[in-house]
């Protein structure tokens, strides 16, 4: 295989997802088992990451709340994916008033500085994964819409898009049926980037509080349950924080096999 | 010259207004009462309707628009509902650690990424340009608090080397309580500037006036210092400036993770006392911030490379 990196990407992620989605089955302990007599135990045989403060098994709460976390950053990025390639290809197809007016708008979506955004709106809707995902997908598909939009431009312009034209095709056709496949391919290889970066996120808004909340295990709140027990039981804080390192690593390794030269990265 | 600042600036205005018309209505457009949220589940409507009368958000929304700009362009963004202060004195007092912070995370991201970008550019392929791209993939993969808690751990915890909370002003007590978060800050930033340079550069390198250069006996010290970095700045600095949002995300959270008393942790404590108003104004200067830098950013780019004022007709 020429490319040795989307293999090793796709192999981290498809270990960690199946665990994630297997968790129920996988999980040694029930992540919201409270054993006071085993709190704060180090890593071992019995408890792989050790426990926490009252004796949760550390290593079942990282997998229920990967499985959390993945399911929900997914469902997010491509509900933003959809929305804005959607958006993007028309703006760009008829462009006009409403080109104007999307780019208008994405500009300044992308001009917020997003967390802040996310915790303005999560100040009016209450702490959550909804006001998480409202603001992720708030921003999100600003960045495809731009993606889209431009690709459709160029694509416009080639001779199977003037074909339908010609062939007298009607607009939804043209959009959806023929430049569609071919614009989205840069999107989806955007999307590997904004998985990763829409899961630490979440998991940053988790472990400040006004993500996920208890009793919702989720890799965020488990480092932020360890962090007041740093020096003592350091592995509270740091397992969750690897697997995600190591999930975004497969990603991006994903992304970069798929990229072959950072053309998507420029646009970043 | 005037036109490309003239129309540069007026989109900037645009965005400008944008910014404001979002930061003043995401408190109507997002689903849920605001004053509902913030006085919580035991409030009577009595108590929500005169709440809403003392904010002021039973006006029309035009009217609300109309003393929001005004307050903004005045200075006088009204008092904080949680702490009773003026806004604008909350805002100077909280300034300076978040400022420091940013630079300080700037600077390191420039002072170890340029000359990583240079010596990747020179020898791509090579084991240091390997070395830096398998380094950015994985940095990028990290999430910023974890790594701010895991640098804590070993460095203030084990090691004892650095404190792990709080800020200390004066020179020497910036550099002791700031370095941790400056480095994870720095980290994020150091990956953008070494990809975005390292890339500019390796176009430059590979031109054919390059070549003639080197024809000519040229020695690649000189070229790069002369001629290829001139070229690679520019768009380094816009990428920055563009990125500049992203850095104040990351002011936020590590604020938070350091405790830092700065403009982040203002905003997680305005949020989590749905304290509206300092919540409007971080969030509107946060964005004014972002756009202002963009248009500098390129002003100057149209000031250094006349082909980006010139536009078409440059050519």
């Amino acid at each position: 295989m020429r490319r040795p990196q989307v293999a090793i990407g796709v192999g981290i992620v498809a270990v960690i997802c199946l665990a994630a989605f297997l968790a129920p089955l996988v999980a040694p302990y029930n992540p919201n088992a409270v054993t006071p007599a085993n709190a704060l135990l180090p890593p071992s045989a019995a408890h792989f990451m050790g426990t926490d403060f009252v004796g949760r098994d550390v290593f079942s709460r990282v997998l229920y709340g990967a499985r959390e976390d993945i399911i929900v950053v997914v469902l997010i990025t491509y509900i933003g994916l959809v929305v804005g390639v959607l958006l993007g290809s028309v703006a760009g197809y008829f462009g006009g008033w409403f080109d104007v007016l999307i780019g208008r708008i994405a500009d300044t979506a992308i001009a917020f500085p997003f967390i802040v955004l996310v915790l303005a709106i999560i100040a009016i809707v209450g702490p959550g994964i909804k006001g998480v995902a409202i603001g992720i997908i708030a921003v999100g598909w600003a960045l495809y819409a731009r993606l889209a939009r431009s690709e459709m431009l160029s694509l416009k312009e080639q001779s199977f898009m003037l074909a339908t034209k010609a062939l007298g095709y009607s607009n939804t056709r043209s959009i959806l049926r023929h430049a569609l496949p071919n614009l989205i391919r840069s999107s989806l290889v955007y999307s590997t980037i904004d998985v990763v970066v829409n899961l630490l996120v979440l998991a940053g808004l988790s472990y400040l509080g006004v993500g996920v909340q208890e009793p919702g295990a989720d890799l965020g709140t488990v480092i932020a349950n360890g962090q007041p027990y740093l020096l003592t039981a350091w592995w509270i804080a740091t397992m969750p924080g690897i697997v995600l390192v190591l999930f975004g690593l497969g990603v991006s390794l994903i992304g970069e096999g798929l990229t072959e030269g950072s053309l998507v990265m420029s646009v970043l | 010259m005037g036109s490309y600042f003239a129309r540069r600036a007026g989109v900037a205005l645009v965005q400008l207004v944008g910014l404001a018309l979002i930061a003043f209505s995401l408190i109507h457009l997002v689903p849920g009462n605001p004053v509902q949220e913030m006085l919580g589940t035991h409030a009577t409507p009595h108590n929500v309707a005169t709440v809403s009368a003392r904010l002021g958000l039973n006006r029309s929304l035009v009217a609300q628009f109309g003393s929001f700009i005004s307050g903004v362009v005045t200075g006088h963004m009204g008092n904080s509902i949680t702490f009773g202060q003026p806004i604008s004195s909350l805002i100077a007092e909280r300034f300076v650690p978040s400022f420091v912070l940013i630079v300080y995370g700037l600077a390191l991201a420039v002072v170890i990424g340029v000359p990583l970008a240079v010596l990747s550019a020179v020898r791509p392929g090579g084991p240091l340009d390997h070395g830096v791209r398998v380094f950015a993939t994985v940095s990028f993969a990290m999430p910023t608090f974890w790594l701010g808690l895991v640098l804590a751990l070993l460095f203030g915890l084990k090691l004892h080397w650095l404190p792990v909370a709080g800020y200390t002003s004066g020179v020497g007590g910036v550099l002791r309580s700031l370095t941790l978060p400056a480095i994870v800050l720095g980290l994020s930033l150091l990956v953008i500037v070494v990809r975005t340079l390292r890339s500019t550069m390796r176009k430059t390198l590979s031109t054919e006036f390059v070549e003639a250069e080197r024809a000519r006996g040229l020695s690649t010290s000189r070229i790069v210092s002369h001629h290829v970095m001139r070229n690679a700045v520019m768009p380094t600095v816009t990428v920055l400036a563009v990125n500049i949002g992203f850095l104040i995300g990351g002011t936020v959270v590590l604020e938070q993770v350091f405790q830092i008393p700065g403009l982040g942790s203002l905003l997680f404590l305005a949020v989590e006392h749905r304290d509206y108003p300092v919540i409007e104004t971080l969030a509107l200067m946060a964005g004014t911030v972002v756009v202002v830098l963009s248009l500098v950013a390129d002003l100057a780019q149209a000031i250094m490379d006349p082909r980006v004022r010139l536009g078409a007709r440059a050519v």
